[in-house]
């Protein structure tokens, strides 16, 4: 009988679960989320082709009762840069300075930092507190790979203390900035599975496999190692399709059209660079930093904020 | 001092139906009228609820014209109303393109369709695309239109200002009003003090009355713009008060249009109601996951304590009026998806604050 009963506790979780699962995700009958993708504008470099990329993420959000697609965040803006042959994903901060290509990364994490053990009514509880770390890098394209040329640790405490620690110099995102020229390519003819164009010699490609042609917008381009084809229509598709898996570009391969494949900007790092790559954000920060906002309050401090917190539900409840 | 209420309804595929309530029994204009509303807006969302026959005056003309003989002989009662003008279809697409004028479009039938049937009560339209996004050359109305390269972007946000300009324009020589009621969503004022983030100082003159949707109740993150990129930071009530000082203090200042009323939109859903959230075990659009927080056992206690958090956030939008003005806005819009009950509880709940929330 108890075993029985187990059996059915566990098929009323299973069910439960999956019901959770249907309406946490915010879809419907009637809404479904989603991302869309469009190129905005094409520069060139070098024989390099940058292409600006915007992405919108819609969720589905219940109002006046009905699921409604709702946009999340703000537009983001990407980055691909190509010769033609290889394909690299810079990121969302690009720019030009004096003529130069500059990418800026920024990573963040919460790490934890100190364990520490109070006594609450008696009993003895243990917190982690945690530090925020962020990780600032600029890097510089010198036409064949991208140079480290400075990097910034921020390091923020629950206390509101905050530690630099830098290499390099410290720069402003804003001060980025790119052309208004932008290149529009030549149009693309999909005519029974082949794809026509003229740019400089007429040109009749077969269609990248597996991909329906006559729904794209395509245009060509001309970068330093061949062809790209790049797609100017927007790009639907359900929600977490991230940039690799869209027709958004494509290179030329023995006669045939292929998706490009997109590399992460790490993996076009130049092998020797000026200063050391960050091994992890989670490295302990040393004393030499070169701007100390204010001390530390200590442990003690952050440990006094988390009691205030948990005597203040205690009493609203 | 005006009252503005939202009053949702939906085209059902033969006619259309109210969607409003008090509790289960249909409400009437005088519900309305009893919890202190003196202006209703008769809308569905951004038009994905409004019949839609195909792009074009004429259909706009015609699809006008049915709505608000339907307003005339449905909406009974002694109210002041604005009727919507739908910017989208039932599949979220644009209706027309505004980047093609006003004159022929079906923006300008719908108005024209709605002001042939005489209703002394209507006083004027609200627009209903709420991304504050619009006017900019980030507006997701270009991903659904298509338009993306950078120089059409541009090309098409002047286009589309002209448009609100001759909407305004063409709605004040009829003798009504144009408001908008635009959503910030969770995007901080960083964000609201770009020019290509925020359409609002842009367009917001052409309107009579704009209410700011803070967007406090629906979300616990807020983006910021800091030092060059975006930063991920959570929606606290100081992001709250810096939002409602930014409408209050800045806003006016970009707009700079005496004739414009700039307020805020006070926002709660049947989240806030125990009745709710005990049936559905799910939130409708409150910042907090109800599954998360009371799942899997939704005990009473659980759900009540939800529902005082819910009702908490919603109360705060009356101590951050008060923050920043020292008293609540003069004018102000109300949210509260479709149940009036939800309103009558945060009635309840701010006298035990010594506060009136309507």
């Amino acid at each position: 009988m108890i075993s029985m009963y187990k059996r059915l506790s566990f098929l009323f979780f299973v069910m439960f679960l999956l019901f959770s699962t249907f309406f946490t995700t915010g879809v419907s009958a009637n809404c479904s989320p989603y991302e869309l993708y469009s190129v905005d504008s094409v520069f060139k470099l070098d024989g390099w082709l940058l292409i600006r990329i915007s992405h919108w993420s819609y969720t589905c959000e219940m109002i006046a009762g009905e699921w409604m697609p709702v946009l999340i965040d703000i537009p983001d803006r990407y980055y691909l840069f190509t010769d033609g042959n290889k394909t690299i994903l810079l990121g969302s901060t690009v720019g030009f300075v004096n003529g130069t290509l500059y990418v800026l990364t920024v990573t963040s994490a919460r790490v934890p930092y100190q364990n520490v053990t109070i006594a609450i009514e008696g009993r003895p509880h243990n917190f982690t507190l945690l530090k925020n770390v962020t990780v600032k890098t600029l890097y510089q394209f010198n036409g064949l790979c991208f140079e480290n040329v400075s990097m910034c640790r921020i390091v923020s405490y629950p206390n509101g203390t905050r530690i630099n620690t830098c290499n390099g110099f410290l720069w402003n995102a804003s001060s980025l900035s790119l052309s208004n020229v932008s290149l529009t390519g030549v149009p693309v003819k999909v005519e029974r599975g082949r794809l026509h164009f003229t740019l400089g010699k007429n040109y009749t490609i077969t269609s990248p496999e597996g991909i329906n042609t006559s729904d794209l917008k395509l245009r060509a381009f001309t970068a330093k190692m061949g062809v790209v084809l790049i797609n100017t229509g927007v790009i639907k598709v359900p929600a977490g399709t991230t940039l690799e898996e869209i027709p958004i570009l494509f290179v030329i391969k023995d006669g045939t059209a292929q998706s490009a494949k997109i590399l992460k900007l790490e993996e076009s790092i130049c092998k020797s660079m000026n200063i050391n790559t960050i091994e992890s954000p989670y490295k302990n920060v040393t004393a030499s930093s070169n701007n100390k906002i204010k001390g530390i309050c200590g442990p003690g401090f952050v440990v006094l904020i988390i009691l205030s917190v948990l005597l203040l539900n205690k009493r609203r409840w | 001092m005006l009252r503005f209420s939202l009053w949702w309804v939906r085209w059902n595929g033969s006619d259309y139906e109210s969607r409003m309530t008090v509790g289960s029994r249909k409400a009437t204009v005088e519900d309305f009228r009893e919890r202190g509303f003196d202006r209703i807006v008769i809308l569905s969302g951004e038009g994905r609820g409004i019949k839609y026959s195909g792009s074009g005056y004429g259909n706009g003309y015609m699809d006008g014209l049915h709505f608000a003989h339907w307003v005339l002989s449905n909406i009974l009662g002694d109210v002041k109303y604005y009727i919507t003008i739908p910017f989208s279809d039932k599949n979220g697409n644009l209706r027309d393109n505004p980047a093609n004028g006003f004159d022929g479009s079906y923006w300008r039938g719908w108005i024209d369709g709605v002001l042939n049937v005489y209703d002394s009560r209507r006083i004027g339209f609200y627009w209903s695309y709420e991304s504050y996004l619009q006017a900019t050359i980030n507006d997701p109305a270009l991903g659904v239109l298509g338009v993306t390269n950078n120089n059409p972007k541009e090309q098409y946000k002047e286009a589309y200002v002209q448009f609100i300009e001759d909407m305004s324009n063409y709605t004040h020589n009829h003798g009504q009003e144009l408001i908008w009621i635009p959503a910030t969503g969770d995007r901080g004022v960083t964000y609201l003090r770009k020019d290509s983030f925020d359409g609002i100082p842009t367009i917001g003159s052409y309107f009579d009355y704009v209410f700011v949707q803070p967007n406090y109740y629906q979300n616990s993150i807020c983006i910021e713009y800091i030092n060059g990129y975006k930063q991920t930071l959570p929606y606290s009530y100081e992001k709250l008060v810096e939002k409602i000082r930014w409408v209050y203090e800045e806003l006016p200042r970009n707009i700079n249009n005496p004739n414009t009323t700039i307020s805020i939109e006070m926002e709660a859903d049947r989240s806030i109601l125990y009745e709710y959230i005990s049936k559905t075990h799910r939130e409708e659009n409150f910042r907090e996951s109800l599954i998360e927080k009371c799942g899997p056992r939704f005990t009473r206690e659980c759900l009540l304590r939800y529902t005082y958090e819910a009702k908490e956030i919603a109360f705060q939008y009356i101590t951050g009026q008060k923050d920043v003005l020292g008293k609540k806005y003069e004018d102000l819009a109300y949210y509260f998806s479709v149940d009036l009950g939800a309103i009558d509880e945060m009635e309840g709940f701010s006298r035990r604050f010594g506060d009136k929330y309507v």
